[in-house]
């Protein structure tokens, strides 16, 4: 019986034990300001999280999750990291998050992103460095509008005059499929 | 050879009348299909299904790789053409009552394939991630928050470890694909044994048929071909949310119109009057008389109120739902 007792007492102590290790401390963010740009670089302030660990800032959205950065606590449990918000990121209302590593939620904050240079109380812009991949006609500071991007289709010599070969091809095999048999007496019947 | 690969299958009988075009809609939307599938493989070789990466992806299909370019707009095009075609293919089977018995079974499988088509081209545009794609997502998600716990998989938060626009990537290139070939082996198995619903008793070889729809969708091969060469895809801006400045794919114009005119009920109920309604005919039309009557006309009027609500909605003034901005 004893050393049941025993096991049952060193599963209770190593669960117990398990369980404070994945508890987290709940912190605080702190921003300059809750509205900010796409494209705009963000300080963020933590305060009151588990000391020596590691936090993932990440934007959350209609569109889905936008992690920012992962950011180390110091023995205080704080920390001061300047993130940049991706300009590619479309308007509108997210919730800016701090996970622990195991992914609970730790602390959070309501932010509004505008479109890209809208607005800038208390951030400073990155519009000198956009994503890669991205060019001024992508991170247009206006409002949307229905006219297409103007872009320079990648063509090449090669591609196309294989595509009219294709074109040809295909129009000429298919016409002569297409065509009446030679004997629809043989072809068909009543 | 022949007796290894079975093809003694194919030596069978089917009416002269198959023959015909309008007999052949739907095997040209198969073939639009496979044109989408094959050049789906390869621009799925380029594009990045994350939201930070999907829009530079976009612009790098287009402007940096010459092949992957062409083919988007043959992508673009054989969705247009496949829409086009299927929709045809319904009115064709809809007007000669292909639906009768013991055809049901026909018709409604052709009914899901329309409804799956439809998702794949909402899937398709979304992932763009421009303006249009912003602003049909912005109508999905509302139509979703309405449709209860059905519309869950559309909302944001449905699972917390990926985005939204990584999940209609996976429909768009797995789950409905697969929907769309369990249901098209199941359309063909049905045609093969119940046949096609043309009328006469002239009859012609099967290969003479197959002969005609290769024919047929070569040309169609080459005319998607040839105006992805001559008219490019276009691409708005990077999406932002809150603004509605485009309108939607030419197929979703009639619902697009709905929302116009009666705001979100109108957007929920228009596909629901549709493919209802699809659903009923062979129930409603099952044997000459009133009801088969009222049918054929209340299809009728629905069709021409579906191409009449397109064209108003591609000429007219554009329009913001949602209290979302117009823009400038």
């Amino acid at each position: 019986m004893r050393p049941v007792i025993a096991l049952l007492a060193a599963a209770l102590a190593v669960g117990l034990t398990a369980a404070t290790a994945s508890a987290h401390d709940k912190g605080t963010l702190k921003i300059a300001s809750h509205t900010f740009a796409a494209g705009d670089s963000l300080s963020v302030t933590g305060v009151k999280f588990s000391p020596r660990d590691e936090v993932t800032l990440v934007l959350i959205g209609a569109s889905g999750r936008h992690p920012l950065a992962d950011v180390p606590t110091d023995s205080t449990g704080g920390f001061k990291r300047g993130v940049l918000v991706p300009a590619t990121l479309a308007a509108g209302r997210y919730r800016l998050i701090a996970e622990a590593l195991d992914g609970d939620e730790v602390a959070s904050l309501d932010v509004v992103v505008t479109p890209p240079m809208m607005v800038s109380v208390g951030v400073t812009t990155a519009m000198d460095h956009p994503m890669p991949g991205m060019d001024h006609a992508a991170t247009d500071m206006s409002a949307p509008t229905n006219a297409p991007v103007a872009l320079t289709l990648a063509r090449s010599t090669p591609v196309t005059t294989a595509a009219v070969i294709l074109i040809l091809a295909c129009f000429a095999t298919g016409a002569a499929l297409l065509r009446p048999a030679r004997s629809p007496q043989a072809e068909s019947h009543s | 050879m022949a007796t290894r690969l079975a093809l003694h299958g194919l030596a069978y009988e089917v009416p002269a009348r198959a023959n015909r075009l309008d007999f052949m809609l739907g095997a040209l939307t198969l073939a639009a299909l496979v044109v989408l599938a094959l050049s789906g493989i390869v621009l799925a070789q380029y594009y990045d299904p994350t939201p930070l990466g999907a829009y530079a992806s976009v612009r790098y299909i287009l402007e940096q790789s010459a092949v992957a370019s062409l083919l988007s707009g043959v992508h673009v095009w054989a969705a247009s053409a496949a829409l086009a075609l299927v929709f045809a293919h319904l009115v064709a089977v809809f007007w000669r009552r292909g639906f009768r018995n013991p055809r049901e079974g026909l018709w409604w499988s052709g009914v899901l394939l329309l409804a799956l088509l439809f998702g794949l081209a909402f899937t398709g545009t979304v992932l763009r991630a421009d303006q249009e794609a912003v602003e049909a997502l912005a109508h999905a998600t509302a139509g979703a928050k309405l449709a209860g716990p059905l519309g869950a998989p559309l909302r944001a938060d449905f699972t917390a470890s990926t985005a939204l626009l990584s999940r209609l990537y996976a429909l768009h290139v797995s789950a409905l694909p697969l929907a769309l070939l369990a249901l098209l082996a199941l359309h063909l198995w049905l045609i093969r044994h119940l046949g096609v619903s043309a009328a006469g008793s002239e009859r012609a070889r099967f290969a003479s048929h197959l002969r005609k729809i290769g024919g047929a969708s070569l040309l169609l091969v080459g005319a998607v071909v040839a105006a992805a060469l001559v008219w490019p895809p276009n691409l708005l801006a990077a999406g932002q949310e809150g603004f509605e400045v485009t309108k939607p794919m030419w197929p979703f114009l009639w619902v697009y119109a709905a929302e116009n005119l009666f705001g979100m009920t109108g957007m929920l109920i228009a596909p629901g009057v549709l493919f209802g309604f699809l659903a009923l005919v062979p129930a409603t039309d099952r044997h000459d008389g009133t009801a088969a009557t009222v049918t054929r006309v209340a299809g009728a009027v629905l069709f021409i109120l579906m191409i009449s609500a397109i064209v108003y909605a591609a000429v007219a003034p554009g329009q913001s739902h949602l209290g979302m901005d117009m823009g400038g």
